[in-house]
């Protein structure tokens, strides 16, 4: 009886059972799965076999994700960063406040995420640390009491959490190891910094953000390629992110970025490139 | 200071054989739950999973196809948490079931209609307890682990499924109630 059932709604079933082999799409996600290091994505292989220093001198701490990693991250994007039919028409340079139940979304699917995204060590008291919105995008940092960073690139509107491609994307940029005390003062430091490609496209995006102290009042990045990106400064943290193109399976070239930070005397300071790179990296 | 190129060569060939013989399985289960369009997206995202849990992939094929498809759940139960509910949850039945189907046999057509028009009527839950076994073959351990549930829970649920597929297929279709849907023609 069950047995004539279940071969009944065998009629129903909506996808076919032919199979003509692996398609290209399909030994593609495996080439770039497999050029992945596997295992815990904080670990020293996955970033790309560079040692990750806490910073000696400064308060640069910078994230790379090699471009593998990035497969992971982002989406099916096109050509044009810009255009209509782009994942990042949307895009804008200056970020917009979510709203609380946004930034309560973003921070359930972004913890969602990293803790199910492989990560083997605890993510205590994982919460949002910073959440803004360029169009229909939102990008969340998220903290863990132990001094984590984690963040996430995402469409809400889709509850998707985390893409290899689609329009429906978001991307896991990175996840820190614990940090200590954060900046005081004017200072600012980055704790994430990522470059992510989509593998196969023609687009990717860089992310980055970090802490900063009570008298920095806003930061601005400038990119070669997007030009000034302007960061959300909030609660001690400050966080920017931009498409940006890349040549199909690569992550975006990092190099050129500076940023200008304005504390509360109206004063402001640059920071290099070659600075945050070697504080983090090392001379 | 070492660096490790990779998972041993053996953990690498295992990943590579499972893709490559669950692929289609796990395509067509992400299918059956989601918008055909992403279904190949949630697929890489799984495998990426898989890739980054590579320890933890069972070695026996039908247990990493089982795994993987918890993996696809967990990973589609997220997706739709942002949608409406009914929609994200319902699975989808075969959109070719048109009583226009040139050739097909009118009972047959008629027949399979009832059923998908029951079938529409069931609880989300009750589709999935069905789906798995019926459409994706799981035993009810496996299921049951995709779910989330215990063997226990999930042969309860199945049996209440099927019992809601009939009473609806009784009431909404009296003519139906016992009745079996023949099986296609071979062209």
């Amino acid at each position: 009886m069950s047995h004539d059932l279940d071969h009944d709604l065998r009629a129903l079933d909506p996808t076919s059972r032919q199979t003509n082999g692996l398609s290209d799409r399909a030994l593609d996600d495996l080439r770039h799965i497999m050029s992945t290091p596997p295992g815990d994505p904080t670990d020293r292989e996955y970033a790309g076999g560079r040692a990750i220093r806490r910073p000696r001198r400064s308060r640069w701490v910078t994230r790379a994700l090699p471009a593998a990693a990035a497969a992971v991250g982002l989406a099916v994007l096109a050509p044009n960063l810009f255009s209509d039919d782009s994942a990042f028409a949307t895009w804008t340079a200056r970020p917009a406040a979510p709203s609380v139940e946004d930034v309560a979304e973003a921070g359930r699917v972004c913890g969602d995420f990293w803790r199910t995204a492989g990560v083997d060590r605890p993510l205590p008291g994982l919460t949002v640390a910073l959440a803004e919105e360029r169009g229909d995008w939102t990008y969340t940092v998220m903290r863990t009491s132990d001094g984590q960073f984690a963040d996430c690139l995402m469409q809400l509107e889709h509850g998707r959490w985390w893409s290899s491609r689609g329009p429906l994307v978001t991307g896991g940029g990175g996840l820190t190891p614990p940090l200590a005390e954060g900046p005081t003062a004017g200072e600012l430091e980055a704790v994430m910094y990522s470059g992510s490609g989509s593998g196969t496209d023609e687009v990717g995006v860089v992310a980055i953000s970090g802490r900063v102290g009570p008298q920095v009042v806003s930061v601005v990045a400038h990119d070669l390629t997007v030009g000034d990106v302007r960061a959300t400064v909030a609660d001690g943290y400050w966080a920017a992110w931009w498409p940006t193109p890349v040549a199909p399976g690569t992550a975006p070239d990092l190099d050129g970025l500076t940023l200008t930070v304005t504390v509360a005397d109206g004063s402001t300071y640059e920071v290099t490139h070659e600075e945050i790179l070697e504080d983090v990296m090392g001379p | 200071m070492t660096t490790s190129s990779g998972p041993p060569r053996d953990d690498a060939a295992w990943f590579r054989s499972c893709y490559e013989q669950t692929y289609d399985d796990l395509l067509r289960f992400v299918q059956r739950r989601a918008h055909p369009s992403h279904a190949e997206d949630v697929v890489a995202d799984v495998f990426l999973v898989a890739w980054r849990r590579l320890p933890d992939l069972p070695r026996d094929l039908d247990c990493a196809r089982a795994w993987l498809f918890g993996i696809a759940y967990k990973t589609l139960a997220n997706a739709r948490r942002g949608q409406d509910r009914r929609e994200a949850l319902a699975l989808r039945v075969a959109d070719h079931l048109q009583p226009t189907d040139a050739g097909a046999d009118p009972d047959l057509v008629a027949a399979r209609l009832d059923l998908a028009s029951a079938w529409r009527s069931l609880s989300a839950a009750h589709q999935e307890a069905l789906a798995l076994r019926a459409w994706d073959g799981l035993t009810s351990p496996q299921a049951a682990a995709v779910l989330g549930i215990s063997p226990t829970a999930y042969r309860l649920r199945l049996s209440r499924a099927r019992r809601a597929l009939r009473t609806h297929l009784h009431h909404d279709h009296p003519a139906a109630d016992g009745r079996a849907v023949p099986e296609a023609s071979q062209s």
